[in-house]
């Protein structure tokens, strides 16, 4: 047990590490040159004349690093940065070692330390701070549309397999396959034409989070969820309706499982009630490989929230990443980035500990 | 080889018993023949027609020859007008005998008198051979609706259906290649299945190291300009850099031979692979796609349909290799070796076949998740170029009028029933190849 889990966490370190190549190597390779767009970006690049800028230029490259080596070393040829070498010297390999005088350990620091991001081409403001105020948001939509999934799929699992082969597990077979299928973005596009449209039903705001001339931020905290609550259906629906027929497939499969099994008889020889065999018994074996789904749940939750937030205009995480995907803001992107690989990852560990202490066999088999 | 023809057949039997899945079978049948039949169905010239006394058959003339040219004799002015057959409007022509498609109009083409979301059951128009704009006739409805900019629904969907099932096949193909590949290597060698002497160990290094010089640092500029002049000569580039990496290595691990008295070790193949295939398969996928994406200035198909598949790869690779880890020890395959058969002939015509089953279910699945990758990233506008028409992109220009329900309701479908087919073909597969099921 302790093995496995040691395993496991140590295998967390390379993918987080990869993740940070990633994302550097996106704001490496970023079209156009980071100190350029936040100078055009700042004064319209009219008012200083050439030489000034290009001090100012070099100025600004040594203040944020860019004039460092990209890695702590690199691989050249010979011939690499010397005037007039020989042709062969293109040939001959060289080592360079740099230290941590170099762009990728200044920016890993950066954000371990201060959780520093640097600044968005766009607002002149540092990430962190959007990404701080754009994650509540997301993280509780997330979280709630998580516990929702659960809360509907568990006892829609239960019945089904208590009533298999009835019309009850049939139709909802059925049913769950098809939600199973459309995509999210379909979906939160046909909530908004039928359910938030004059032209059909109106029961729903068609996007936002308040309704700007009425909100006040001096409310206090349940009021402000009662106003913001219908706001929230129709986003809540869209992000939770997959996992919901995803996540009951699997506690129906792992139910019906159970419910072949030797104790069951015994319980019901001995005159237990069919639903008390159902939550009794049943239930708690069967809740066992519930909990890894949750791994699957939370990384399509990070990305569903892209495509939920963007087409119903929440301001949390996800659409900030697509305005900033749509301007070019390439701090905020790997800003975005960055922070969601991570808990994505972080999700994929908690669930797999949470496993292994469910199931022991797990950590045995893994060995 | 009749046996593995038997085996087909049983198979197919199997699935044949599952009639959702055969349903869904045929219904992809179908949608290849409208993908392939895309320029025959909808188009905004006539299958079959004739003008002043001359017969054409512009759509299909037009096929592999897009800006055709032909000219007819103005009986009026006795002069020959030159006619361009893809920009010339054919109904404003006094035509003799006509046949028009089921859908009388191309993808990306403006109807310019139905702009602005004309609905299905709406007032349509065109222009006639009089030059008088009138209420169009049935055959010149739009059935589906257009779009903002006068784009036909209809003809977006079949347009559509072809890139739909492109993406899925592409992406999955990519994916199986490098699965296969990554994932037979594991499971065949494990970790105590390739023994070397620990002198080519140990100069497999260097040689690891000369060869990233030689495949990557000297070739940089030459991969630079290829990826800059385009995806294919890229990938062709990168592939020979690969190549050279691989070469180099080899080399250098075969010196180890030299070293008679070296003592053999194991390579721990298995380990190695499995921990890059967990890192990989750990990651954020449709962000890491999202985010990738936003880096190349030209947006390319083929660049979403790479990265897709690059992206499951990690997933076919664990399916194999879990079979080849049980199936090397089979003594069909225990006795291979002794009867002097090389690696790569036992890998891939003796055990390959048999462990392919799991990883065509998985396709199955994988193709729809792909439909439904690459129709969100055409939602958002991210991946593909704007000019492209998807079932995706379609939903999106709804986007600026929610009361444009059929630019919703319609490519919506299309996507809902292709992902469908593909998750019932895949649960039908994995029930006619699961040997548990089988009596």
């Amino acid at each position: 047990m302790t093995i496995y889990l040691i395993r496991r966490i140590l295998l967390f370190v390379p993918t987080l590490i990869i993740i940070s190549w990633v994302a550097f190597g996106i704001s490496v390779s970023a079209p156009g040159d980071p100190v350029e767009n936040m100078l055009n970006a700042s004064d319209g690049g009219s008012t200083i004349n050439i030489a000034n800028k290009q001090a100012l230029i070099a100025k600004k490259r040594h203040e944020l690093g860019l004039d460092l080596p990209l890695f702590y070393f690199n691989i050249t040829s010979v011939a690499d940065g010397k005037q007039g070498a020989a042709s062969w010297e293109n040939y001959v390999p060289a080592i360079h070692f740099y230290g941590t005088q170099n762009q990728y350990h200044r920016w890993l620091s950066h954000i371990v330390l201060h959780g520093d991001f640097g600044t968005s081409y766009n607002t002149q403001l540092p990430v962190m701070d959007a990404i701080r105020a754009k994650l509540p948001l997301s993280f509780s939509l997330t979280l709630l549309s998580v516990i929702l999934a659960f809360g509907i799929s568990i006892p829609l699992g239960m019945y089904a397999a208590r009533y298999r082969e009835r019309f009850f597990d049939k139709a909802s077979a059925v049913v769950l396959f098809m939600l199973y299928s459309i995509p999210n973005f379909f979906m939160g596009t046909l909530l908004l034409v039928f359910f938030a449209n004059p032209q059909f039903l109106k029961w729903f705001p068609e996007s936002g989070m308040q309704d700007a001339l009425n909100f006040d931020d001096t409310w206090p905290l349940w009021i402000k969820i009662q106003h913001w609550a219908p706001y929230l259906v129709l986003p809540l629906v869209a992000y939770t309706y997959s996992s919901v027929a995803f996540i009951s497939r699997q506690m129906k499969a792992g139910a019906v499982e159970v419910f072949g099994q030797e104790f069951i008889k015994a319980a019901r020889a001995k005159g237990l009630s069919e639903n008390a065999i159902l939550w009794k018994h049943v239930f708690r074996n069967a809740l066992m490989p519930i909990i890894t789904v949750f791994a699957q749940v939370f990384p399509a939750a990070i990305a569903g929230s892209v495509i939920v937030e963007t087409i119903f205009a929440l301001p949390g995480m996800g659409r900030e990443i697509y305005q900033a995907l749509l301007n070019h803001d390439y701090p905020v992107i790997v800003g975005v980035f960055t922070i969601f690989g991570f808990f994505t990852l972080l999700g994929y560990l908690v669930s797999d500990i949470l496993y292994a202490i469910a199931d022991p066999r797990i950590s045995y088999s893994k060995s | 080889m009749t046996r593995g023809k038997r085996h087909t057949a049983q198979t197919w039997q199997q699935f044949r018993k599952n009639k959702p899945a055969l349903v869904s079978f045929y219904l992809l049948v179908l949608f290849v023949v409208i993908a392939l039949c895309s320029d025959l169905i909808a188009n905004r010239q006539p299958l079959y027609t004739k003008y002043r006394g001359k017969v054409f058959y512009p759509a299909f003339q037009t096929l592999f020859h897009k800006t055709l040219t032909d000219s007819t004799l103005n009986p009026a002015t006795q002069k020959y007008e030159k006619l361009q057959f893809d920009i010339t409007d054919w109904r404003e022509l006094e035509l003799e005998k006509v046949v028009w498609p089921p859908i009388p109009y191309s993808a990306a083409q403006h109807d310019t008198y139905n702009m602005d979301y004309a609905a299905p059951s709406g007032n349509h128009v065109y222009k006639n051979s009089k030059g008088e704009i009138t209420s169009a006739p049935y055959i010149f409805r739009h059935h589906l609706g257009t779009n903002r900019i006068g784009q036909d629904v209809a003809a977006g969907l079949v347009h559509g259906t072809g890139i739909a099932i492109q993406v899925g096949l592409v992406a999955m193909g990519i994916a199986a290649f490098f699965g296969i590949l990554i994932g037979a290597t594991a499971g065949y060698f494990g970790d105590d299945g390739l023994r070397v002497n620990r002198a080519s160990y140990v100069l497999a290094f260097p040689g690891l190291f000369f060869g990233y010089f030689y495949g990557f640092v000297v070739r940089k500029n030459i991969l630079l300009e290829a990826f800059d002049s385009g995806l294919f000569l890229g990938v062709v580039q990168l592939v020979l850099s690969l190549a050279i990496l691989s070469i180099i290595t080899i080399g250098f691990a075969y010196l180890g031979r030299f070293f008679k008295k070296s003592r053999k070790v194991s390579v721990p193949v298995d380990i190695f692979i499995s921990r890059i295939i967990e890192i990989f398969d750990s990651m954020p996928a449709l962000l890491l796609i999202i985010t990738i994406s936003s880096l190349f200035v030209e947006k390319s198909l083929t660049m979403v349909m790479g990265i897709i598949g690059f992206l499951a790869a990690p997933r076919i690779a664990r399916l194999i290799r879990a079979e080849f880890l049980r199936i090397r020890n089979l003594e069909y395959v225990q006795s291979a070796r002794p009867l002097g058969m090389g690696h790569i002939r036992i890998i891939f015509r003796h055990i390959l076949p048999n462990a392919l089953a799991p990883v065509f279910v998985y396709m199955a699945f994988g193709i729809a998740s792909a439909i439904i990758a690459e129709s969100s990233l055409s939602f958002l506008g991210i991946g593909v170029p704007p000019e492209t028409v998807t079932w995706g992109s379609l939903i999106s220009s709804a986007r600026d009028d929610y009361n444009a329900w059929w630019m919703v309701v319609f490519p919506g479908l299309a996507i809902f029933i292709t992902v469908t087919m593909y998750n019932l073909i895949g649960e039908g597969l994995r029930d006619a190849l699961d040997p548990r099921l089988k009596v």
